[in-house]
């Protein structure tokens, strides 16, 4: 009996507890469902104005690869599966950052779902060069976030907004997100 | 009889497998694909203030280039009215989106098209363009209003700031100072 009341004790604290401590994760499937076919990767930095970009780009790399995910993100000169680079983006108005496949890649995702080499992860300096170093590592992250494979999730509590949401102004002048959140890395071990 | 039976079974499963795969290889897949980080959210107000000028204007050709290893299309809008602003001093200007025919861009602005009617926000696009006419780009990528059903529908950029419609009246309001 005392053993029957110490269980229904139990579940009626978890109960509680997830009802009332620990917010319910909105359900969202994050991977746009393209990825690499490895998690070994290998990122150069083509960056024109090195003492304001370099150092986030090593960083957005580090924290992607600090997660506890299989992910590495090794920095090489030739050979990379993802560039970070630096430039002005004259086409459009009102974005600062941005991921191109190169051309094949959607063909080739579209068979078996993996990209292999190429992803080009880029700033707009006409709105970055503004940014403080943080607020561009939030930028690279969410880029970066693509790359591996993540679509954009957007929620209105800060508590559910992730790296992947999709306006700066939100992640990281609201919610302050310049680091893949715990739902980004449980879609990443989704993914990996 | 039953080996019969299971060779016509398999013969017809093997045709709809078969038509199954070759429906899957003739969609046309985007050679290629952008995903954005968007500064932010527009509301008319911002619209207004980022703008150097608010016109209305019918969509017509358009020509896709590749401007810094980035896939953009031009497309020569007509002027109509101009409704704010500074004025183009042409008859014609084009406006430049990022996308185009054999690209998939989600978080951008759909393509104008050939024929419809828009009211746009724009700014002067900075980079060289080789057309004879004024070029601009979309204030935000979320200035772009299309006419339909005697209003216009927002068709910019995906927004959770911008109401989907506005009667006609109304956003030629909010357009002008």
């Amino acid at each position: 009996m005392r053993r029957i009341r110490k269980l229904a004790a139990i579940v009626a604290g978890a109960v509680l507890t997830t009802l009332f401590v620990v917010p319910a994760a909105p359900a969202t499937a994050a991977p746009w469902g393209c990825q690499f076919s490895t998690p070994y990767l290998h990122y150069k930095t083509a960056i024109t104005n090195t003492a304001a970009y370099l150092n986030p780009a090593q960083w957005a790399a580090r924290y992607w690869q600090e997660t506890n995910t299989p992910i590495t993100l090794s920095p090489v000169t030739t050979g990379a599966n993802i560039v970070i680079a630096d430039g002005y983006l004259p086409s459009a108005d009102g974005y600062d950052g941005m991921i191109r496949t190169p051309a094949g890649q959607m063909e080739n995702c579209t068979y078996n779902h993996n990209w292999t080499t190429g992803m080009y992860v880029w700033w707009n300096r006409t709105y970055t060069d503004y940014y403080t170093g943080e607020k561009k590592l939030s930028v690279m992250v969410h880029e970066l976030g693509h790359a591996l494979g993540l679509g954009h999730e957007s929620f209105t509590s800060c508590n559910y907004v992730s790296i992947m949401e999709p306006k700066t102004a939100k992640r990281y002048d609201d919610c302050r997100k310049y680091k893949p959140t715990v739902a980004d890395v449980a879609f990443i071990n989704q993914i990996y | 009889m039953g080996l019969r039976r299971i060779a016509i079974a398999s013969a017809v499963g093997a045709m709809f497998l078969v038509g199954a795969c070759g429906q899957a290889t003739v969609e046309s897949v985007p050679s290629t694909e952008l995903h954005m980080s968007r500064v932010k959210d527009y509301t008319i107000a911002d619209l207004r203030a980022e703008s150097t000028m608010v016109v209305r204007g019918t969509a017509s050709t358009s020509r896709e280039e590749e401007v810094d290893k980035v896939p953009v299309t031009f497309t020569r809008l007509r002027l109509d009215q101009h409704v704010a602003g500074l004025g183009a001093g042409a008859e014609w200007v084009e406006i430049v989106q990022l996308g185009g025919s054999a690209v998939s861009s989600p978080d951008t602005s759909p393509l104008l098209a050939d024929g419809d009617r828009y009211l746009l926000f724009l700014k002067p696009y900075t980079a060289r363009s080789r057309s004879a006419v004024p070029a601009f780009v979309i204030t935000g990528d979320q200035g772009v209003f299309r006419e339909s059903s005697g209003g216009y529908e927002f068709t910019g950029a995906p927004s959770d700031e911008l109401p989907a419609r506005f009667t006609a009246d109304s956003l030629v309001a909010q357009a002008r100072p």
